[in-house]
Order: structure tokens, then sequence, then C-alpha cells
């Protein structure tokens, strides 16, 4: 298989700088399983008390558990509390 | 991102529901379009709740449009919400403008003054001398005015050099600056002798001005004259009278006794104990208890202040607490040795009393004679060094 690299990849790689800082992609801070801060997503692709599935540049993301809430959200983060049980990048 | 919510809550917020197919579409315009939402809940599949600035919400109609939901307001929050209903109630207003107006009214008297600066002046006599100027607790702080004051005080009080007036809402603050008073003068054509004030042994003398009589190793008795102010000259000139000068130590002894019993008082507290509150309100003293005395042979009292202080504004009230609390005496023989150690400090104190202040113990003894079974007789004899010269004035010839 051939394996391309992302140009801004390789930058990040080449000057050893952290990848969020040259590259468009989610950068997650997550406080135990109660809080998680999502940078640099898309867009909401549904939201339900169980569910919140959200769409980043390249990936799907999926964050599972009970009783989430959305407490606050830009056009550019989003702030999700609950009781996390999962957290999937596809 | 609280202070954001803050800052949404200082200007008014809504909750809204949000119904419709797609509801998640809804809140995706809202953050492309740059309008805050928070506190979202997911109810049902196709239910949102959430919170939204009153200024973001006069910019939905295009995105419910756009989204096709369905917006309801449930509810109305924040600070100019708030207000709105508060200006209906008028008792609750008139309430709120009777407190302020209270407080505005209170802060016109002065409930505390502070006195700095008092070193050899008691702040009890410069109170009673601000008073009779006119500066009290309960004076009326825009009658006050602090020039008057200050020159007042100044004349009424010969102690003070400067005296500073400043109010800080209801506390007043006096600074004073004590007046340093000019030694006494000595007049050059004055004749005096130094006599000894004391029985004693000279130590050591200084003498600036006259001729000593007496030297070191001699001993004086009260009245001796020490130093004289007549010069006399070996040759045939007429003597000079001058103002004698100086000092004279000598060692002086002082004796004290007294007889003791060997029962010594024993106090311990019953553990019954009584409290008894005022409320102390503007000046007057209000007794939230009975009349009556604690039903105490003994007791012993303490007094506690409490001053309510509102962010360093002290309004005049407060509550002060008395509490009795019940003493035994029990009387119980102790040894000798205890009961004149005790007792010889005692005396020595009281020793210590008689002596000049300027004077310095250098040697005590402390004997005791058993007059009974109960009781002794105790003597203290305390060797001090002083000063004994005293100036006696004496007509010129």
């Amino acid at each position: 298989m051939k394996h391309k690299k992302n140009r801004a990849q390789q930058v990040a790689n080449l000057l050893d700088l952290p990848l969020d800082m040259v590259a468009d992609v989610p950068r997650m801070i997550m406080n135990d399983n109660k809080e998680l801060t999502i940078e640099n997503y898309k867009y909401i692709e549904g939201y339900e008390p169980e569910e919140i599935r959200l769409r980043s540049k390249q990936h799907r993301i999926t964050v599972s558990g009970q009783e989430l809430q959305i407490v606050a959200i830009t056009n550019e983060e989003i702030l999700i509390r609950g009781i996390i049980n999962s957290l999937s990048i596809i | 991102m609280q202070l954001t919510r803050l800052f949404y809550f200082l200007r008014g917020y809504l909750v809204i529901t949000v119904s419709g197919q797609y509801p998640e579409r809804f809140l995706n315009v809202c953050a492309g379009r740059r309008i805050f939402i928070w506190n979202v809940f997911s109810h049902s599949d196709r239910l949102l709740r959430c919170c939204i600035s009153i200024r973001g919400f006069r910019l939905l109609p295009p995105i419910v449009k756009k989204t096709g939901v369905q917006i309801k307001i449930i509810e109305k929050r924040g600070f100019p919400i708030w207000i709105k209903r508060a200006r209906k109630r008028k008792w609750f207003a008139a309430g709120l403008l009777l407190c302020v107006l209270c407080t505005i009214c209170i802060n016109q008297f002065v409930w505390k003054i502070e006195i700095q600066g008092c070193n050899s002046v008691s702040t009890a006599y410069i109170k009673e001398n601000l008073a009779e100027c006119g500066l009290k607790v309960g004076s009326f702080r825009p009658f006050l005015d602090e020039k008057r004051i200050q020159t007042k005080m100044l004349l009424a009080v010969p102690e003070l050099s400067w005296l500073w007036v400043d109010k800080h809402g209801s506390k007043v603050n006096v600074e004073i600056k004590e007046r340093v008073l000019p030694p006494d003068m000595v007049d050059p054509n004055d004749f005096c002798h130094l006599i000894a004030s004391k029985d004693g042994v000279i130590d050591s003398m200084v003498i600036t001005s006259g001729e000593p009589v007496v030297a070191p190793g001699d001993t004086v008795r009260k009245g001796d004259l020490l130093v004289s102010g007549l010069l006399l000259s070996e040759k045939d000139v007429e003597p000079r009278q001058v103002p004698s000068e100086g000092t004279v130590y000598a060692r002086v002894w002082y004796e004290q006794t007294k007889a003791y019993s060997l029962w010594v008082p024993n106090t311990s507290e019953t553990g019954q104990r009584v409290k008894k509150t005022t409320l102390r309100l503007f000046g007057l003293n209000i007794p939230l208890y009975r009349n009556a005395m604690p039903n105490f042979n003994e007791y012993s009292t303490l007094t506690k202040d409490h001053k309510l202080n509102l962010f360093g504004f002290q309004p005049g009230i407060g509550l002060s607490t008395v509490t009795y609390t019940e003493l035994h005496t029990a009387y119980e023989k102790s040894t000798v040795e205890s009961v004149v150690q005790s007792s010889g400090r005692e005396l020595l104190s009281a020793i210590d009393e008689m002596a000049s202040p300027d004077s310095s113990c250098t040697e005590s003894r402390t004997d005791y004679v058993i007059i009974d079974e109960d009781t002794i007789e105790v003597t203290v004899i305390a060797e001090y060094l002083e000063n004994i010269a005293e100036k006696v004035r004496v007509a010129k010839e």
C-alpha cells in the first residue's frame, strides 16, 4: 500500500513541532471521563444524550456515554460534559 | 467560557427549545454565524433545549427558515429581566430604597474615633477634650469642622503640638503629636546646694557645678549636705555663690516586713456560668436579659464586645456579652518555703514602687520568723543604687 503523508505532518515531523500548530487537525482535551473539549471540529452530525457524533476535516469523532451535554459551542470549539464511556476516531 | 456566560447573564439571555428534523444543523449554523449557544441538552431525538443571548435570538429568523426547525422560548433569565420584574414590585423597590436611605443616613454619623500618637497623654483625656470640642461618637458628620476642632484642641490641650482630624466614612481618625517640653532653665545667678534625699552610702558622684562635701564611701543621712554651692577660694577673694549641679549615686537600703498566714486561698471554677448579652445600638445599651444578677457568692467577670463591621464600615451596632463564672475558694496549708518565696516577691515589688524610677536593685535578701504554727513574718531587705541628690535653693547673701 502506498503510504501518503500529509505535507503539514511532514513539516511538523521535520521541524519537531506539535502537529496542531501546523496542521488543521482536531485537538482534544479530556478531563477524567467528565469533560471533553474538542477544537478544530467542523460540524455536529448528530446529538443524543448517549452519543454525540462530530465531523472533523479528516475523521468522524464519536463520543459515547451517559447524560451528555454540550456546555458551549462555537464555530471552532465544543465543550462536552457528562459521563464519557468511549471516544472513537474513525 | 464561564466569563462569557457571566457577560451574557448581565446582558440577559433566553432558554429556548429547538425542535425539528435536524436540530443539530441549527447548532452548526449558529456556530458558523458566531451566535454563542450554551447549555445544550438533548431531551429526545428531535428536541434540544439550549440558552441563547437576546441579541443572538434576534438573528435567528433566517437560520430557523434555513434549517426548518421550530423555536419556543421557555424562560427569560439574566440581570435585565430581573430588574424588569423588580420594577413591577413597588413595595420591594420602596424597601430597597428605604434600606439605601437608612444606610446613607447612618453613614452621616460618627461611630468610631481612633486616636493615634498617644504616648504620655492618655487616650481617654484626648477623647474627653475632643467631646468638648464637638467630636464624639454620634456626632453629625456634615457639621464637623476639622479645622475648628484642630484649633480648639490645640488651645485646650497644652500637651499637644500638632493634631490632624481625618474623616473616613463613619470613622474619624485623629492623629496627634505630643509637645516635647523644654528642659528647666538654669539661672546662672541662682544659688543652691545639693542635699541627700535618703539615707545611704555614696557610691559615685558626677558634679558639674559646686563643691563636693562628701566622697564615695561616705555614709550620709537624709538632709545632709552633699554638694555646696558656695565656692571658697584660698586667695583673699570673696566666695562665689553658684547653682550646684550633678548626680550623686548612693546605695540605699529598703526594708519591708509583713506577717503572712500559711493558709493560702486556692480559687477554682465550679463550672457554673451565666451569660448576659447587651445590644449596643447607636450609643444605647439595650439589655437582652432579665435584670437579676447571678446568684453566686464569688464570681469573676469577662466582657467581650462584638462590633458589626460591614466592609470596614461600622454602623454603630454591636453586642456586649458579660460572662459570670462562679468561683469557689478553698484554704490549703502551704509550706513555709513557698509562702516565703511568694511573699518575698510581693514585698520586693512593693519596695520597687517606693524606690525612684531611675534606680536599680543590686541586691535583695529575704528572712522570716515563725510566729506561730499558722503565721510567719517575712522581711525583705533590698539594696538599690539611686541618685539621692536633691536641689535646695538658698537665698543669696
